[in-house]
């Protein structure tokens, strides 16, 4: 009996354990799922100009109306195989800007724009009679594209106030008088198309707290309703009569969108969509949206269909529904190229869309299909592992499925909101590289490269790196910064270059930082820098200098008391310290293994506070140390240097020479389960379509990429104004070609990376801060420093 | 262990407890032996396990100065703490235990510290002992000067400080469960003998007490490891020399992917720690016998 029962016991535990063998992987067995949308990137015609909208044709055509210096064509495809141009007629007044377009309820077409004058703003609430269409005589036209608008004003008449905001219902027009612009101001405008001309619509334009009011976008209701996006107001709604019936949303109004009579706005502060019914301005529905990104759009499709759209993806409502399904996956397309600027969205026959987005200066479209013959799935994965976000990264990993449809490029981005830190997410990472569970790729920025990279964790790509300098010029010494015995385990695909803006008399003094701090001693009356701290003087030059008594981890102490001896020097002076305005912590992780040094105020090595710019423009200060990354970041101190006239731009002066940040650092796992995809990627990375795009994250490695980013910037033009000039602004535009080309030079005569190993660093630099507040002496100091080192060396 | 004719037998007729341990013995087999036999066996490998690199990992350990270091201020830790805290742990439990009223507050009161977490005790170590901190202002207001606690060598003894503080209760609490187990009638009759409170400890108290001796010092031992948390939380990867330990060292072995070193080490801790248990095991027998 006792027998019988055990058996039974045992024979139950059996039957229970025998199911879960069954468990296991996806079946392999080819019932993959099938269908996915793919994407086909169309470029408009060279003649197009830019995208005023897009609509889809009753042929499911594409209808794109362009703009270009004022004339609109329409230019129409249809699955975007050619394109057919039609003149419109119509001619925009060159002083018509930020225009927009829109369908009406039917099928009228019209157009909003800001009338730009010389005279006061009249986007706020005053009586007068409407602005005549005309151009004004005797008024200039505001400058050309490239120049910045300049608009002064000053309110007339009472501002119309809004009061208070609901959720539920919209809220009332505002009471009293209505929006006019009066002769020669800055307003708004709506025209109809009337054949080939204009005619101005009529709007009593409702203005918010502030009494100003300007339109994002303009949409319209089936029932003929006009809905605009309007800046301090919120999302308006208009009557055919031009009085505002209804106002919706934030004063700062979201992304919005119709369909028949019903409005659709985004509220990324509660993850939902407000939907809210045109006819009796009820909140019908709020849907939960968790997918929101910086630039996420909404958009109306056929048959009632809503779509929201973002680097993330595309997601769909249907009519009648209350979720938004994901459809197409932005990690799979082109959609999560962080040089996307996403200007429309059309969808012109079920299942077929077209997204139009802008960047390095051009438009394009993104055409998606859905296929039912691919699979579902990619069939590959690369696991990319980074610390932080990083821009060319996910530019590359956007050129790169395209071009392989059949891998997915998976992201793994380290620092979330979590609160782990880089020592715990480094030691997730190797947990996993030890259990052969690592990423493909792993993005070295932020991360010590050498621990890698000594281990062996990471695959010889010499090879490849030769293969693509043979290709396209490259800066070689970026290439190898990681060079070990002859191979090359890491390439970086970007670099910095922290350099020094200075008079150009100055410029012998510039060359290193003993005569740094000679030239400091002997100019005492004003500061090398603004901040002249001792902290933060050996944070700014640290790259300059660090290369130089740090090498692995050897600490060459001689070079070490030359260089805090220098910083001695410069602190000392009796110029005051000028303080800017403390700047936010950005815990961005940098190349060469460098994160933020955690020592005082938020600070990152190799540049001074970019508000001393505004110091160092009006002389208050010796020189400006900058981390130049690209065009726009040179643009600033160029601006300073034009104003403060005969200044020279030199690499950071330190004990090592023409020395570079590193980053976009790239490996591969040698362990890795796609070796051969991983290589592709790589040479993504380092390809021209990557390259030459403007991230603002670095120089491209690709020395003609370098030159094509620099020109692409010739025509940006931009303001600075800051609080510690009080009344004084900086403006300008490109640096000069003499200065573009110096700085190319600079980028391709760099030789000394700078390699931190951050844990080292900061054990110095506390140590040392002993020796600049005077409680002790520079042998004590180096003394300590070389007893703080002592375990870390030994590991 | 018996042969397998014996084994079969042996197993047959210890079916049930063999049952009813051997989950417990796949999970030790699943997380610790096999982990295990996976470290001893990298510890012959490259880093990435590429390349057998025979004994020179372990030559690499014991050359290693940080090593040597950390392995010195471990067994330092250890002998200075271990007779320590058995010693006033036992004290405490006689104590508590011979206490006519309040004992078993006493005893909530000294297990607290052990309840308290990690990040707790770092707050209260920075109280104590930062150089803004409370110590610091009485030496100050006192006598004008600051100590230093974290940054140099007086940090040792704040770590012993706080091993003694917050392990103290728990031991106690073992001591005074073998201090119960003692029956009252052999202090009794020792009494009517005319043995004096000392001569009934060392003849009766403490042989009575050699098991729950033994469970003592091996748990102390493990505990003495678990420092490491507040040490880390407070100092950091690479705390003073004085304090700088062991599972700091491996630790950083791990950040740094060095895993082989790391793996050797370990095995080397496990031996002695292996030796030490066994040494200590002999000792407390041959007392029994």
């Amino acid at each position: 009996m006792k027998r019988g029962l055990e058996r039974l016991i045992i024979l139950v535990l059996v039957v229970c354990l025998v199911p879960l063998a069954g468990c296991g992987g996806p079946d392999n067995a080819g019932n993959m799922p099938m269908g996915r949308y793919v994407e086909d990137i169309l470029d408009l015609p060279d003649d197009a100009g830019g995208v005023l909208a897009q609509f889809a044709g009753d042929d499911g055509s594409l209808n794109v109306y362009a703009m270009d210096q004022g004339k609109v064509s329409l230019y129409v495809t249809k699955n975007g195989e050619s394109w057919e141009k039609k003149e419109t007629g119509w001619q925009l007044a060159d002083n018509l800007v930020n225009t927009s377009m829109a369908v009406g309820s039917n099928g009228e077409i019209y157009i909003a724009a800001i009338e730009v004058g010389d005279g006061p703003i009249r986007m706020m609430s005053s009586q007068g009679p409407p602005q005549s269409q005309d151009q004004q005589e005797g008024q200039d036209p505001p400058q050309s594209q490239g120049q910045p608008q300049r608009i002064q004003g000053q309110t007339q008449g009472e501002p119309q106030r809004i009061q208070g905001q609901s959720q539920d219902q919209g809220e009332a027009p505002p009471q009293g008088g209505a929006f006019r612009g009066g002769p020669g101001s800055t307003t708004m405008r709506v025209y109809k198309v009337s054949g080939n001309s204009l005619e101005e619509v009529d709007v009593n334009w409702a203005t918010g707290e502030m009494g100003i009011s300007m339109m994002s976008a303009m949409m319209f209701l089936e029932n003929g309703d006009m809905v605009a996006g309007q800046y301090g107001v919120g999302i308006a709604q208009y009557g055919p009569d031009g009085t505002c019936k209804r106002t919706y949303g934030e004063i700062q109004p979201e992304a919005f969108t119709v369909s028949g009579n019903k409005i659709y706005i985004c509220e990324t502060s509660s993850n939902s969509i407000l939907v809210y019914d045109g006819e009796t301005f009820d909140q019908e529905a709020k849907l939960s949206f968790d997918s929101f990104t910086l630039q996420t759009s909404i958009a109306a499709g056929l048959s009632g269909a809503v779509y929201l759209y973002n680097s993330n993806g595309v997601f769909r409502l249907l009519p009648g529904g209350s979720l938004f399904e994901k459809i197409i996956d932005g990690d799979l397309t082109s959609l999560s190229m962080p040089n996307n600027f996403f200007q429309g969205f059309t969808e012109v026959t079920e299942g077929e869309f077209f997204i139009a987005s802008s960047g390095d200066g051009k438009s394009k479209l993104h055409h998606f299909t859905y296929d039912p013959n691919i699979a579902a799935r990619p069939e590959n994965e690369l696991v990319v592992f980074t610390l932080n976000e990083n821009r060319t990264l996910r530019q590359a990993a956007g050129i790169f499925q395209k071009m392989h449809p059949d891998t997915k490029v998976n992201i793994q981005v380290g620092m979330g909101d979590d609160g782990a830190t880089v020592a715990d997410i480094t030691r997730v990472l190797n947990t996993e590289i030890m259990a052969g569970n690592g990423p493909d790729i792993i993005m070295l920025d932020g991360l010590n490269a050498g621990n890698y990279i000594d281990k062996g964790v990471f695959l010889d790509v010499t090879d490849l790196v030769d293969e693509e300098s043979s290709k396209e010029q490259m800066v070689e010494s970026v290439l190898k910064a990681f060079d070990k015995d002859g191979k090359i385990y890491a390439v970086p695909a970007k670099f910095t270059v922290p350099l020094i803006f200075a008079d150009a008399k100055n410029a012998d003094a510039m060359k290193d930082i003993g005569s740094l701090a000679d030239f400091a001693a002997a100019n005492p009356d004003i500061g090398i820098i603004g901040d002249k701290t001792a902290d933060n003087l050996l944070k700014v030059f640290l790259p300059g200098s660090m290369p130089g008594w740090l090498s692995g981890k050897e600490i060459n102490e001689e070079k070490l008391a030359e260089y805090f001896g220098a910083i001695k020097t410069m602190a000392d002076t009796p110029a005051s310290v000028i303080e800017p305005p403390e700047r936010m912590n950005r815990g961005a992780a940098m190349g060469g293994g460098n994160v933020m040094i955690r020592m005082g105020p938020a600070f990152e090595v190799g540049e001074s506070n970019p508000n001393e710019i505004f110091n160092f423009a009006f002389g208050n200060i010796h020189a400006y140390v900058g981390k130049i990354a690209s065009m726009r970041s040179l643009m600033g101190a160029n601006m300073a240097c034009e104003r403060r006239g005969d200044c020279v731009v030199l690499p950071l002066p330190g004990l090592s020479e023409n020395v570079y940040i590193p980053s976009a650092i790239t490996g591969i796992n040698a362990k890795g389960k796609h070796i051969d995809i991983a290589k592709d990627f790589l040479r993504t990375m380092l390809s021209k379509d990557v390259q030459s795009v403007k991230l603002e994250d670095g120089f491209a490695v690709n020395v003609n990429s370098i030159r094509d980013t620099m020109e692409t910037e010739n025509n940006f033009y931009m303001t600075m104004a800051n609080a510690t000039v009080a009344g004084e602004a900086l403006s300008g535009g490109a640096p000069s070609i003499e200065t573009q080309e110096k700085v190319i030079d600079l980028c391709l005569a760099v030789k000394t990376p700078y390699l931190v190993n951050n844990t080292l660093a900061e054990m110095i630099l506390d140590e040392a801060r002993g020796y600049f507040d005077g409680d002790k002496d520079l042998e004590r100091a180096i003394a300590d420093i070389r007893e703080r080192t002592k375990i870390y060396l030994a590991e | 262990m018996p042969t397998s004719g014996r084994g079969l037998r042996y197993i047959s007729q210890n079916k049930v407890p063999l049952a009813f341990i051997a989950p417990s013995f796949l999970g030790v087999l699943v997380f610790v032996l096999i982990p295990f036999a996976d470290v001893l066996k990298r510890s012959f490998f490259t880093a990435t396990g590429s390349r057998f690199v025979g004994m020179s990992n372990y030559l690499n350990v014991f050359s290693n100065d940080a090593f040597k270091l950390a392995a010195g201020n471990t067994l330092k830790f250890v002998a200075v703490c271990i007779p320590a805290l058995v010693a006033m742990s036992l004290v405490l439990a006689l104590l508590v235990s011979g206490a006519k009223s309040g004992g078993d507050t006493a005893k909530s009161v000294f297990l607290l510290p052990l309840v308290i977490p990690a990040a707790s005790m770092v707050l209260i170590w920075k109280l104590f002992f930062h150089n803004d901190g409370l110590l610091n202002s009485l030496t100050g207001s006192t006598f004008g000067t600051t100590v230093p606690f974290m940054a140099s060598a007086a940090a040792f003894w704040v770590l012993t400080v706080s091993y003694l503080w917050k392990n103290m209760g728990y031991d106690m609490v073992l001591w005074m469960g073998g201090l119960s187990k003692i029956p009252l009638e052999i202090y009794e009759a020792a009494a009517v003998d005319g043995a004096g409170n000392f001569r009934r400890f060392f003849s009766i108290t403490l042989p009575n007490l050699v098991g729950v001796l033994f469970m003592v010092v091996v748990l102390s031992l493990l505990n003495s490891f678990k420092v490491f948390r507040e040490a880390y939380l407070v100092a950091g990867e690479y705390p003073h020399t004085s304090m700088y330990m062991l599972q700091h060292l491996f630790n950083n072995w791990f950040t740094a992917l060095d895993i082989e070193k790391l793996c050797a080490g370990a095995v080397v801790m496990a031996i002695v720690i292996f030796i030490l248990i066994s040494l200590w095991m002999r000792l407390i027998g041959e007392g029994d016998d």
